[in-house]
């Protein structure tokens, strides 16, 4: 008897970590279930995430890595909320917390959470020395086009974004249309974007966290037996995952201050000082970009967590 | 189209009702691409002073790109312009012609049938999931221009197939035939498809436009796996609203603008002043101003039919002899094709994903060389034949130079608000297209505004939707071939079977140029692209270095005999019989191919300027 053939479309690019990570569970999978479950990794396979979301409801492929996964679902935003989250033990805390939350609004798409994904902690590279938070609102920030939500909370904040497509921002470094941008170092560093942006400030924005999900009618085909084993395969793969980026992070920015990066560290009453501000700016989220009861949840866990500290 | 039918056949529909929608269609897809132009004007002067700009103006800009595209195809379909193989034109008229064309336009309409099912069931998922565009309008009713158009393409390959109620009638059977195929879920699966393929074929090869082909193989092959069409709907509007694709019709825009004023004669003028005195001096001129239009109009062959007409009479009468000019002419279609920002240099940055500003600064060196090799060929014929040459004098070229400022000054204009850091690709593409009907309408008032302005929207509307909508189907296409794994595959059997980067880039050059003989340059690099680049990076060539070689390769295709679009366009516009077309080009394609050679096998011409920059 033929195996379920599940295809796994990803705009994530070939050979990053997390996509080698994605085909490490693919041969696992096939091994465990002894080639009735065999999966298909396609990097890089659709351009956006919006077509990518559209392509898994019309059938094909049969599951996806969302990067941004805010797209499917409000709820998934509160994990990119700027500032919100300090470090990853926090973070995974209330990712922890959250998950039934999550799984919740994606099987009312038809969707089963199979495990998250990580790409690393965006931080915001400068044209110019940044330390307070008046100096970055003074800089040009390149937001994503298309992203009006996020736009709108830069403007009603005071900072002066500029929306681009993410394929113009090397012009509009290169032409000064924008002096600032928020992303992951491996990003930085891959797409070469730093080169123009000398500086990095070091506070973490936010992770950026994605997930792994499959159609529910093709899982519904896997046995029960099966699904366990998957299910335990994606879960290390996650914890893998969770090891190396942060590494490979860590990795890039020794590499890019080897070509002149200045990493822009803050003393204790700077970041204390930048902490009042953030939370205040959090705040606007709820209600707005995330349902409030999630946004809610995710708060009472995230205090819980530093409380316990 | 409508002359053939008698009057009491039309039914109700008075002249004047009939003016009215025909104008109206015109109208709202002028009107699309005239937002185009002024959204992103108005997002350079507000961004300095508000913030965030035009509130979702690149998202509107966009999507209105998708408008000026399906709309321009379904006008296309209309005009009968809609791009076809050439091959249908050997038939010999009589009865033959007439049965193959209502069979070409049967399948035609049955493949276009589905594809506004799967748009359909587009709008519907979007419309479900409510996502919304920006400033309170949703997704779906931007998309609801897709299944429209194909509906309308549909209904109109019905229409133009036969003069007489009897052939219409039996076209419309692939209408009937592609709804059934399109409604009813699953029904392809496992069924045998190459019947079902080859009768596309056939019908493309019998006249059937271009879109129907790859569209038809793109559903027949995911319904074949127990798909459904929508998917490939979803890559056709996946592919519209890219960020740099906007810059297409804009660019195009202001090459039809133009056009349609007199900045070929200035040009011209200029051209012959300055390089009049050379050997061979009228053949650089054409050279140089066939560059020159196809830099903005793209590889469609629209400089043969806008400057035929005014440089063949002007070759002969300087002394040139038939032959050469034929072949000069058709060749230098094409030329042009390297030089920033013509149509293939960013369609190639959106599909390898690269940065146009970088694919433009590589294709400066290898297009100067293209076309030295072209003019040298003319300064040989000048000093063969003697043919006229002038005396350069400095008070001609002046008063030329000067009665062509405003023309002259585009080039630098586009690269000036390009590199400036006020404004983005597509924004310098709204930029040149104002700019250029500033020159036209304003300063010369080469036409009157309404008129002309008018008249240039439309032809570029037609064009771009023609071009559009294969793009659209052949992203489709693509994509079942990455779901298939091919390029994976691809990548495997190349690692085995070719030995050095020296052998891939042979067997590059000879698969491209057959790549070129069957297919235009916009379908090659949509479907094509994807498949190469894996490969190619294996072999350790740079991106940059493989899109120019790409697009010169391709540039080859247009003169290759039997379907090089070039000497089609060459025959019916100089009105030759096409075997002496294609003896006329072959010197060409020879010298030409010289030149693709060079850029092939050396790299540094391609890469050479962009390191002197620190680009790379
Ligand atoms: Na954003
Ligand atoms: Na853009």
């Amino acid at each position: 008897q033929r195996g379920t053939r599940i295809q796994l479309g990803s705009v994530l690019p070939a050979n990053s970590v997390w996509d080698k990570a994605l085909k490490e569970m693919a041969s696992e999978w096939q091994r465990e279930t002894d080639g009735r479950v065999q999966l298909r990794v396609l990097p890089g396979s659709v351009k956006d995430e919006g077509s990518l979301a559209r392509r898994l409801k019309a059938g094909r492929p049969q599951a996806a890595v969302f990067a941004l996964p805010g797209d499917i679902d409000e709820a998934f935003n509160v994990l990119s909320i700027p500032f919100f989250f300090e470090s990853d033990e926090e973070t995974f805390h209330v990712v922890e917390k959250l998950t039934p939350t999550f799984e919740k609004v994606l099987a009312d798409q038809g969707l089963v959470l199979l495990n998250w994904g990580h790409a690393g902690w965006a931080q915001f590279f400068t044209a110019d020395r940044v330390e307070t938070f008046d100096e970055l609102k003074r800089t040009k920030v390149y937001t994503a086009a298309g992203d009006e939500k996020m736009l709108q909370w830069y403007k009603r904040n005071g900072f002066d974004p500029q929306p681009l497509a993410v394929t113009d921002v090397l012009l509009g470094l290169n032409t000064g249309l924008i002096d600032a941008y928020p992303t992951a170092p491996y990003v930085a560093l891959l797409f070469q974007w730093y080169d123009k942006t000398p500086y990095m400030l070091d506070v973490p924005i936010s992770p950026v966290l994605g997930i792994t999900v499959v159609a529910e009618r093709t899982w519904n085909r896997v046995s029960e037996e099966d699904q366990r084993a998957l299910r335990a395969s994606a879960k290390r793969v996650e914890q893998n995952l969770f090891r190396d980026v942060p590494a490979q992070d860590r990795q890039a920015i020794v590499e890019m201050e080897s070509r002149g990066l200045t990493v822009v560290e803050l003393d204790d009453d700077a970041k204390a000082s930048f902490r009042v501000i953030a939370d205040r700016l959090t705040a606007s989220w709820r209600g707005t970009m995330i349902p409030a009861d999630v946004y809610d949840h995710a708060v009472r866990e995230r205090n819980a967590f530093r409380a316990s500290r | 189209m409508s002359d053939s039918v008698p009057a009491e056949l039309t039914g109700g529909w008075s002249p004047l009702v009939r003016r009215v929608l025909r104008g109206g269609e015109e109208l709202v897809a002028n009107l699309a691409l005239a937002a185009m132009v002024l959204l992103p004007l108005a997002e350079i002067v507000v961004r300095p002073v508000l913030s965030g700009g035009v509130p979702g103006s690149i998202a509107f800009v966009q999507h209105l790109t998708l408008w000026v595209g399906f709309l321009g195809a379904a006008l296309a379909a209309r005009e009968g312009k809609l791009i076809a193989l050439a091959t249908a034109t050997f038939i010999p008229e009589g009865r033959t012609r007439r049965a193959t064309a209502v069979f070409a336009a049967f399948v035609g309409s049955a493949v276009c049938t589905i594809l506004a099912t799967a748009a359909y069931q587009l709008v519907l998922f979007d419309k479900e999931d409510g996502t919304m565009l920006a400033a309170g309008v949703p997704v779906w009713v931007a998309q609801l221009v897709l299944p429209v158009a194909f509906s309308v393409i549909a209904l109109r390959l019905v229409w133009r197939a036969s003069p007489g109620w009897v052939g219409r009638t039996m076209a419309f059977a692939g209408v009937l035939i592609g709804l059934w195929l399109g409604l009813t879920e699953y029904v392809l699966d496992g069924v045998t498809l190459w019947p079902l393929i080859a009768l596309v074929l056939a019908a493309a090869v019998l006249g059937a436009p271009i879109f129907t082909i790859l569209g038809g193989a793109a559903v027949l092959l995911y319904m074949g796996d127990g798909d459904l069409p929508v998917i490939v709907a979803i890559e056709t509007y996946g592919l519209n609203i890219q960020p740099h694709l906007p810059a297409i019709p804009l660019f195009t825009l202001a090459g039809f603008i133009l056009a349609q004023g007199n900045a070929s004669e200035r040009l011209l003028r200029v051209f012959r002043a300055g390089v009049g005195w050379i050997p061979g001096g009228t053949a650089i001129v054409c050279v140089l101003l066939c560059a020159f239009f196809t830099v903005f109009t793209g590889g469609s062959g629209v400089t043969i039919l806008a400057l035929g007409g005014l440089l063949f009479p002007a070759l002969l009468k300087d002394g040139y002899r038939d032959r050469f000019s034929l072949g000069l002419l058709t060749a230098s279609g094409s030329l042009g094709l390297l030089f920033p920002p013509a149509m293939p240099l960013i369609l190639y940055a959106i599909v390898a994903q690269v940065a146009p500003a970088d694919l433009f600064v590589a294709g400066v060196a290898p297009g100067i060389l293209l076309i030295v090799l072209t003019a040298a060929w003319g300064v040989r014929e000048g000093m063969l034949t003697g043919a006229g040459r002038r005396r350069f004098g400095w008070p001609e070229f002046r008063a030329a130079v000067w009665e062509a400022k405003w023309e002259l000054s585009i080039p630098f204009v586009v690269l000036g608000v390009l590199f400036s850091g006020f404004a983005t690709l597509v924004e310098t593409a709204a930029v040149t297209a104002f700019y250029a009907a500033l020159i036209q309408g304003v300063i010369h008032r080469d036409f009157t505004l309404g008129k002309g302005l008018r008249e240039a929207f439309t032809e570029c509307v037609v064009l771009v939707g023609g071009v559009l909508i294969i793009l659209g189907v052949a992203v489709g296409f693509t994509a079942y071939l990455v779901d298939a794994e091919v390029p994976f595959r691809l990548v495997e059997w190349a690692e085995a079977n070719i030995g050095s980067r020296l052998m891939f880039l042979l067997g590059l050059n000879i698969f491209l140029l057959l790549v070129g003989c069957v297919m235009d340059i916009f379908s090659a690099i949509f479907v094509v692209v994807p498949l190469i680049v894996p490969v190619a990076e294996q072999f350790g060539i740079h991106p940059l270095h493989l899109g120019i070689i790409f697009i010169a390769n391709l540039e080859l295709g247009f003169l290759t005999p039997p379907v090089g679009l070039n000497l089609f366009l060459a025959s019916y516009r100089f009105d030759r019989p096409l075997l002496e077309v294609y003896r006329a080009s072959v010197p060409l394609l020879v010298i030409l191919g010289f030149g693709v050679l060079v850029i092939t096998y050396v790299p540094w011409l391609t890469l050479g300027l962009l390191e002197w920059l620190g680009r790379i």
